[in-house]
């Protein structure tokens, strides 16, 4: 396994949101995933800069939607996790877990 | 949240500044993005604070996006950058050491040496502006900004000694044009560009 196939922090949470989105991922969706989720404001240029870095990796592809009026008469662009992305998720989480193992991360309550 | 509609639009200037500064791939998914988000949060919370909301994403948003054309022409930049830093260099080395009082005869061609030089960036800013595809607009700013931040204080720096060169009017005309011309057309380069660019498609 190459150093490549891990992915940074962001990387790792926007292909989650769009792994949770399935069908209905795309800048607006993906953005609200995330700050629902983990409350994190994040700007929509840092959610496509990272979706650009994911695209020319072939971890995510992306398609045109129609444009609609709510948008300014905009398209969407939607977006989907690949066979390689799921990968690269799947070996992240494997490589924290084998990081993780043996350690007490969970935070006491006293 | 998402698929209000509101008869409210967003800032006029941010709002151009992301068409702007969009990459050409993005032209229509960023701004759209924007659009549809900021008619949700003024139907929720109300136009000033969508309005504002709108504002701090265009900002951070460019900023990111900036971010990403350094990257892309990182080493073009890099390049550029050394040698603009190496022209100011020269500059200073020729005025602390009042080589042009050495060399009189030969002080103009050495002015228009490093005009030229400057001509060069210049040059190459609109070759990345025209090549650099999605990201040229970003490209262009940040040349122009690698230009003009040497040639702004070069003005500076001149306009400290204005008592000893005011009477050198030609002199006058090469330094301001230096200063502001460059940064100008790698900007125009980089509009020019932008708006013939064709369509994006799916």
């Amino acid at each position: 396994m190459t150093k490549r196939d891990y992915l940074g922090e962001f990387e790792h949470i926007v292909v989650l949101a769009i792994l949770r989105l399935n069908d209905r991922a795309y800048g607006v969706t993906v953005r609200q995933e995330i700050e629902a989720r983990i409350s994190r404001e994040v700007s929509i240029g840092a959610i496509y800069a990272t979706l650009d870095r994911l695209e020319g990796k072939g971890y995510v592809r992306s398609r045109l939607g129609d444009p609609t009026p709510e948008r300014g008469g905009r398209s969407k662009r939607f977006f989907q996790v690949t066979a390689k992305g799921l990968s690269a998720v799947n070996q992240t989480h494997s490589a924290l877990h084998s990081m993780a193992q043996g350690l007490h991360l969970i935070r006491s309550t006293s | 949240m998402m698929s209000h509609s509101s008869p409210v639009p967003p800032p006029q200037l941010a709002a151009w500044l992301m068409d702007m500064f969009s990459p050409h791939h993005q032209a229509e998914a960023i701004p759209g993005d924007l659009t549809e988000e900021f008619s949700g949060i003024a139907v929720q919370y109300g136009v000033v604070y969508a309005r504002r909301w709108y504002w701090r994403q265009t900002i951070r948003t460019i900023g990111h996006l900036f971010g990403g054309g350094f990257r892309s022409v990182r080493l073009l930049i890099s390049v550029l950058g050394a040698g603009l830093l190496g022209i100011c260099g020269i500059y200073e080395i020729l005025q602390r050491y009042q080589v042009y009082f050495y060399i009189h005869p030969h002080a103009f061609w050495v002015i228009y040496t490093i005009v030229i030089a400057f001509l060069i960036p210049m040059t190459m800013g609109f070759l990345a502006a025209i090549i650099a595809k999605g990201k040229e607009m970003i490209a262009a700013l940040t040349l122009s900004l690698l230009v003009g931040a040497p040639g702004a204080l070069g003005l500076f720096r001149f306009l400290a000694q204005w008592n000893d060169y005011r009477f050198h009017s030609p002199i006058v005309a090469v330094l301001l044009a230096t200063t502001f011309v460059s940064p100008a057309a790698i900007m125009i380069g980089g509009y020019v560009s932008r708006k013939v660019r064709p369509t994006p498609t799916a």
